[in-house]
């Protein structure tokens, strides 16, 4: 299988060229049903679930050296996003953010009208006026051409952003994180291979990025952007896109988990502990946290038990245990001297603070592999891969107001052993900023109609005309 | 087992005070292993939170092997711990820069003794930025220490016009307002009708503002030969800094100062020695080929990041510092920072980064930079 010619002899003029032919390429997307093109793309995407398919074969052999992770980090990863690269998911897709998927395709009635919802009346019993909007019809529209521009080092990343541009009927021209090439240039070149018309329909470029004269060009020729990326990416991003053209960011986010006691092996009175259950949480735990070696915005950093602090302590020894299966089974990949430094302060930092008698305990992993801290401080600082830092917090405020400040950040949470507190928490997180909240195991890999930091996935990409007859 | 250091802190001051201002002399490996001992055995015995670092790592004087062996803490640790070892109380502390998160986010050094920092900054100082002992007036484009004494920068450039400065020399900013652009044009303007040579010291950032100051004014400056500038703070790559070629390139420009008698600071706030780029007495045309080098009383390794073990010589490794001005608190750090060290000195690659490798997950580093 060999990987699309990527080559740019000379950027400006290429890329407008490239523009220009996606643009004229938007008429084979149009003229497709959106579920003919979710069934298309999702041909494609199954290949990488087939542990025989030289497009998965390709993908593993390259994303180690891409993107710094293990082979058996890589096949998790592929795993996991490809689960949603399928035909039924991607149709699933759709009618998750459409309701009826022709809204893609066509204007199609209004499913509830609004004069009906206001009287409380079935939409066919609503007399179909002008004044009751009985007569509106909706349609969803993509654009002419999208720009995506991938950041980082997690695979699957922008397969994923190309796949909802096309559902959408978007072209896309994308350019690659520098650790997720190799999955979406293999999605492309599968979708070629398939001889799908769809091919024609999105390109994967390189060029250098920043406030460079080729990418302002591009920001000022496309109809839509959308960017993966640093806070400071995105900003510059959106201000060198021009006003009229909508810019979807997704800038860097924080996840993090809340375990109750029922999740530790503390039963509420009257009931017995279940069996093995803290050791089934550490796990867990160890395993959102290690999965990308923690790259993803839905990688949990910080963990708060619910609770006495012996609860919060016994998690943290237990999650040591399991961080070190989790590095036999699924080694760490490579880590860059800036990760490798922060987990070295990290560590030295929390020596110190178990030295002084103030309660944090350390346990670490060979080299800078990975590192769990007890903290009942709360001075420790995160951001160090495959690092968890645990606490306890008597109550969802104290966690709400430690976690105020990070608010635009905030995303995931993981939620283990709640009980009757987990409404009252996610109500309480929700109002500060984090937009999924999900069982721990589940964190890694949200599924293809998650609202994607708030927004449908497919929502975001699109405008909505509506006619009212 | 070793023999107990002595820790009589005076004298240990007083022996340092005659090193420092000996600062062509080298200090040999025995000395240095000697001396460093010493340190350690007075911080030990001073700083209980050290000490307890110190026990749970298994080191305590006289078990102590060699000076390397000595615990390092990390830069961080000036975040969060008081790393006072001297007594009463600290004749100034100095802080890093803040963050939003406000103060308790900044890292603080207490300072056992002003005039020992006076003698350690002063004397390195005057080898890299007047080798020709002459006194000039010294314009510092940061604010004075007496509307700044959490400055280690300030104080530093107080000391500098203390020892080398002539009629003329002042500090040209303030902490609220930053840079007084109307009286720095003044007093270059001056230097340049009395063909009085001067020594212009700045961070980067305010160099970066100074340019932009000018192009906006329309003026350049041609300061007479023998002037020199001091650029501290350049070397880190952070996306929002000019590139230092390019920086150098406009800062030739905008005073008329050539490339090669400026010379770039390494110092941290944690470190009361600096390392300076000898190119007033070495000169090196390639900016990139440019090392720093250390006084005889600061030693620097690169370690394996992932290890902290010591990286052969001419390997990139993180940089840790023993530091013998820091007697008053801790003389062996870790720092963030990257480099190699060989025969000719020390080469600066920069803040370890990790943003670049990172996925979308948030960095810390990138939050507190964001909120800064």
């Amino acid at each position: 299988m060999s990987s699309p010619d990527t080559s740019v002899p000379d950027p400006a003029v290429e890329l407008a060229r490239i523009v220009e032919e996606l643009r004229g390429a938007r008429t084979v997307l149009l003229d497709r049903p959106a579920t003919e093109i979710a069934t298309l793309l999702g041909s494609v995407g199954e290949r990488f679930l087939d542990p025989g398919d030289p497009l998965r074969i390709e993908a593993l052999e390259r994303i180690p050296g891409e993107a710094g992770l293990s082979k058996a980090m890589a096949a998790r990863v592929v795993d996991g996003m490809a689960r949603d690269w399928t035909i039924d998911r991607l149709r699933t897709l759709l009618v998750s953010e459409f309701g009826d998927p022709r809204l893609l395709d066509r204007f199609v009635a209004a499913p509830v009208t609004e004069g009906a919802q206001r009287r409380g009346k079935a939409p066919d019993k609503a007399p179909r006026t002008a004044a009751t909007g009985g007569d509106r019809h909706l349609r969803a529209i993509g654009d002419g051409v999208a720009l995506h521009i991938g950041a980082g080092s997690v695979p699957g990343v922008c397969a994923t952003s190309v796949i909802r541009s096309l559902l959408v009927k978007t072209p896309v021209l994308v350019k690659p994180g520098a650790g997720d090439r190799a999955l979406t240039e293999l999605f492309v070149a599968g979708l070629t291979e398939a001889a799908t018309p769809l091919a024609a329909a999105v390109a994967v470029r390189y060029w250098e990025g920043g406030e460079s004269p080729v990418e302002e060009a591009l920001l000022s020729s496309v109809d839509r952007v959308v960017v993966y990326g640093s806070d400071r990416t995105a900003r510059s991003v959106r201000d060198r896109t021009p006003p009229h053209t909508p810019v979807v960011l997704y800038h860097h986010r924080i996840s993090i988990a809340l375990i109750g006691e029922e999740a530790i092996g503390v039963a509420p009175p009257g009931a017995a502990a279940a069996d093995g259950i803290l050791e089934s949480t550490a796990a867990d735990l160890a395993y959102a946290a290690s999965t990308f070696d923690q790259r993803g915005c839905v990688s949990p950093h910080r963990a708060w038990v619910l609770g006495a602090p012996e609860g919060a302590l016994r998690l943290a020894e237990a999650t040591a245990r399991a961080m070190a299966r989790e590095e036999a089974a699924v080694p760490a990949g490579l880590r860059s001297e800036g990760e490798q430094a922060r987990v070295q302060q990290l560590r030295g930092h929390a020596e110190m603070e178990e030295a002084a008698g103030r309660g944090v305990r350390l346990w670490k992993g060979d080299g800078t592999a990975w590192t769990v801290v007890y903290d009942p401080t709360g001075v420790i600082e995160v951001g160090a891969p495959r690092t968890l830092v645990i606490a306890a917090a008597e109550g969802i405020e104290a966690v709400v107001a430690t976690l105020r400040r990070e608010g635009p950040h905030l995303q995931s949470v993981g939620m283990a052993g709640l009980g009757a507190e987990e409404a009252r928490a996610v109500e309480a997180l929700t109002r500060i900023g984090a937009t999924r909240f999900a069982a721990l195991a589940d964190l890694p890999f949200p599924p293809a109609w998650w609202h994607h930091d708030g927004e449908g996935p497919l929502r975001a990409l699109v405008s909505w005309a509506e006619w009212t007859l | 087992m070793t023999p107990e250091p002595d820790v009589d802190v005076a004298r240990m001051q007083g022996d340092l005070v005659r090193i420092f201002r000996a600062p062509g002399r080298a200090i040999d490996d025995e000395e240095f292993d000697l001396l460093a001992r010493r340190s350690f055995a007075h911080q030990f015995g001073a700083n209980e939170v050290y000490r307890r670092f110190c026990e749970s790592r298994g080191k305590k004087p006289g078990t102590v092997g060699e000076w390397q062996e000595i615990p390092c803490v990390p830069a961080t640790a000036f975040k969060h711990f008081d790393l006072y070892s001297g007594g009463g109380e600290p004749a100034a502390v100095f802080e890093t820069s803040g963050t939003s998160r406000g103060r308790s986010a900044r890292g603080r050094h207490p300072i056992m003794s002003m005039a020992l920092y006076r003698e350690a900054a002063t004397a390195w100082f005057g080898a890299h930025l007047v080798p020709d002992a002459v006194r000039l007036p010294v314009i510092c484009l940061v604010p004075d220490p007496d509307s700044l004494p959490s400055s280690s920068l300030s104080a530093m450039m107080g000391f500098a016009i203390d020892a080398f400065g002539a009629e003329g020399s002042g500090f040209f900013a303030h902490p609220e307002t930053g840079v007084d652009s109307p009286a720095l044009r003044a007093a270059l303007e001056a230097a340049v009708t009395e063909g009085m040579p001067v020594l212009v010291m700045g961070t980067a950032f305010a160099w970066v503002h100074w340019i932009e100051q000018c192009r906006a004014w329309n003026v350049s400056f041609r300061l007479p030969e023998g002037s020199r500038l001091m650029e501290t703070g350049g070397f880190k790559g952070l996306s929002r800094e000019v590139p230092r070629a390019e920086l150098y390139a406009e800062l030739e420009e905008t005073l008329g100062i050539p490339q090669p008698r400026m010379v770039n600071e390494y110092g941290m706030t944690e470190l009361l020695s600096q390392l300076y780029e000898p190119v007033l007495t070495e000169p090196v045309v390639d900016l990139s080929a440019r090392t720093h080098r250390a006084p005889p009383w600061l030693r620097v390794r690169a370690l394996d990041p992932e290890t902290l073990e010591p990286v052969p010589d001419g390997k990139r490794g993180l940089l840790a510092f023993f530091d013998l001005a820091n007697l008053g608190s801790v003389s062996a750090i870790l720092t963030e920072d990257v480099g190699v060290v060989g025969e000719s000195g020390l080469r600066l690659l920069g803040r370890a980064s990790g943003a670049e490798a990172r996925g979308c997950s948030l960095a810390m580093e990138e939050l507190l930079e964001e909120a800064r």
